[in-house]
């Protein structure tokens, strides 16, 4: 008997995540909540006064002429930072789907957008009932290692025209990035100052300024913005040597990465909804397809929390933050590779796109949704919304102006950019 | 010796259908933004694909290759092992009308795959693709 094209798209996903790590070089890693303790297990070991992190770090300063017993409190401060990760990791929650090749955290977080998203059928606007009521049951969430910081809608091989099915995969990566950009941010806004200055320039107080919403307060986020940029945009890893941050960050940052997985959750799920994978679509440019999906997946995201009575100020923060990393990135590769000062306006195109150009500049795509918010609210909260996107952006310029020196430092010693990104699953198998 | 070899021979097929198969999907698909990472199918692959091409109109590879096919299952792995297997003693045959690697033969199976075997061999009443 011939098997069900379920079954057949489980095999050909399964089949295509196991290609992926064979591309990349990697094992498919062992995934199982035994495994996963047992490596967590490992690490803790390491991180022991006297254990095997230390014995590399206090190598590194013999061979370097410095004092080995300095190792014992960059250990010490490293063993704080990695447990006040774990002290505000979410509780795992099993998401009820197998995936064997997807970690069991990542399937959590999708699987919980998935959920934020579905709730759109309640939400009473005709369009997006109807929508959500034909995608029950006909998109798979999961994740595959492209090696990109991105994540990717596919129709499924096996499914009959008028059944079709997708899956939208996120490369493991995007979670390990925005787990540390979202801290590294959420380090820099002071919340207070934030409510003050937002609320007065909702209020048509143009002197209110973004600066009194931003508090460095020490050399916390600016470290971290270095170190995990350096990292990532070098060699495509997650950042080993991490900083403990102050405990009221974290909810923030928790917020904003999710929000920011909810938005590119609903982009792709907008491409599905707006036909652009259908075999016979596209008469459209690329461009413009992916601007449509950034607005019909701001206007998802955006109702999502609506439902949760989250503020209409505060509801394109995990865009912000999105594209704030993609811009960060785009400035560091430059840097790099070219060895030349640049800065945010920089990244403005200038010229308009072309025919056959995929997705436009991230600075663009962010100017463009602010533009559609401010067309479906009241002029307080386009105010209020509009003075977040300044924030971020000046947190990225801020981000940008003081590490820069550092990255055209390395390109002066030759580092270039990497473009293939494996993320701690490439960190934990030690490839390069 | 020849076993050995053989086996070797087909797991590449069969992992070279895969890597192919993959790199189809991924140029198929809407990502969420555009990372500029390397191009997705590099020189080696595009080699394979073009030798695909040519072995799916070469009438000694067809005359070798249908008979078996026809009892293929439809799912690449499957097919990536026939043709593989059918294909093994050409890829030894230093005269061979064609350039035969295991990754173009991987190549020709998602071919195969996606077209359906009546595609490819019409004459002999293989199974005409029903789905995606």
């Amino acid at each position: 008997m011939d098997a069900s094209p379920a079954v057949l798209n489980a095999q050909a996903l399964k089949r295509m995540q196991l290609a992926a790590y064979e591309r990349a070089k990697l094992k498919p890693p062992d995934l199982s909540a035994a495994a996963l303790a047992a490596r967590d297990a490992a690490s803790l070991r390491a991180l022991e006064p006297g254990g095997s992190i230390e014995q590399a770090i206090a190598e590194r300063l013999r061979a370097q002429g410095r004092d080995p017993e300095a190792a014992k409190g960059e250990v010490e401060r490293l063993r704080e930072a990695a447990q006040q990760i774990d002290q505000h990791a979410t509780p795992l929650v099993d998401s009820g789907e197998e995936q064997p090749l997807c970690h069991p955290h990542h399937a959590m977080i999708l699987s919980t957008q998935r959920k934020r998203l579905e709730g759109l059928v309640n939400f009473g606007l005709p369009e997006f009932t109807s929508a959500f009521l034909w995608l029950k049951d006909k998109v798979t969430l999961s994740t595959l290692l492209t090696c990109e910081l991105n994540a990717r809608t596919f129709k499924a091989p096996y499914a009959q025209d008028l059944q079709p099915q997708f899956w939208i995969l996120f490369d493991p990566v995007f979670f390990d990035f925005f787990y540390h950009l979202s801290n590294a941010f959420a380090s820099a806004i002071d919340m207070d100052g934030l409510d003050k200055s937002g609320n007065r320039y909702a209020m048509g107080d143009e002197t209110a300024s973004v600066d009194d919403a931003i508090h460095w307060g020490g050399p916390e986020p600016v470290e971290m913005a270095y170190k995990m940029l350096r990292s990532f945009v070098t060699f495509g890893f997650p950042p080993l040597d991490i900083v403990s941050y102050d405990d009221r960050i974290f909810p923030l940052a928790e917020t904003l990465r999710n929000q920011a997985a909810l938005f590119v959750l609903a982009h792709e799920y907008a491409h599905i909804i707006r036909g652009d994978m259908d075999n016979h679509a596209s008469h459209q440019a690329p461009w413009q397809a992916e601007i449509n999906a950034d607005i019909l997946g701001f206007r998802m995201s955006n109702a999502v929390l609506t439902m949760e009575d989250a503020p209409a100020k505060v509801r394109k923060a995990g865009i912000n933050l999105f594209f704030s990393g993609l811009l960060l990135v785009e400035l560091a590769r430059r840097a790099l590779d070219k060895g030349e000062k640049q800065r945010v306006a920089d990244l403005m195109p200038q010229q308009a796109p072309s025919a056959t150009d995929s997705h436009p500049e991230a600075i663009s795509r962010l100017c463009l949704l602010d533009d559609e918010f401010s067309q479906h609210f009241p002029p307080d909260q386009v105010r209020w919304s509009e003075f977040l996107t300044a924030l971020f952006v000046e947190i990225t310029t801020q981000f940008w102006l003081r590490i820069e020196p550092q990255f055209l430092d390395l390109h002066s010693k030759g580092v270039r950019a990497k473009t293939v990104w494996k993320g701690s699953i490439g960190l934990e198998q030690g490839n390069s | 010796m020849e076993d050995v070899e053989r086996e070797k021979f087909l797991q590449d097929v069969v992992s070279g259908a895969a890597q192919i198969d993959y790199e189809d999907m991924l140029l198929s698909s809407q990502p969420a933004q555009n990372f500029g990472g390397p191009p997705v199918v590099d020189d080696k692959s595009r080699e394979a694909r073009n030798q695909a091409l040519l072995l799916s109109k070469n009438t000694t590879v067809l005359e070798h290759l249908c008979p078996a096919l026809n009892s293929a299952s439809g799912d690449l792995e499957s097919i990536a092992k026939i043709a593989g297997t059918v294909l093994f003693p050409l890829s030894l045959t230093p005269t061979a009308p064609v350039s035969i690697s295991a990754l173009a033969i991987g190549a020709l199976a998602v071919l195969v795959a996606r077209a359906g075997v009546a595609t490819l061999c019409p004459e002999c009443g293989g199974k005409a693709k029903e789905q995606g």
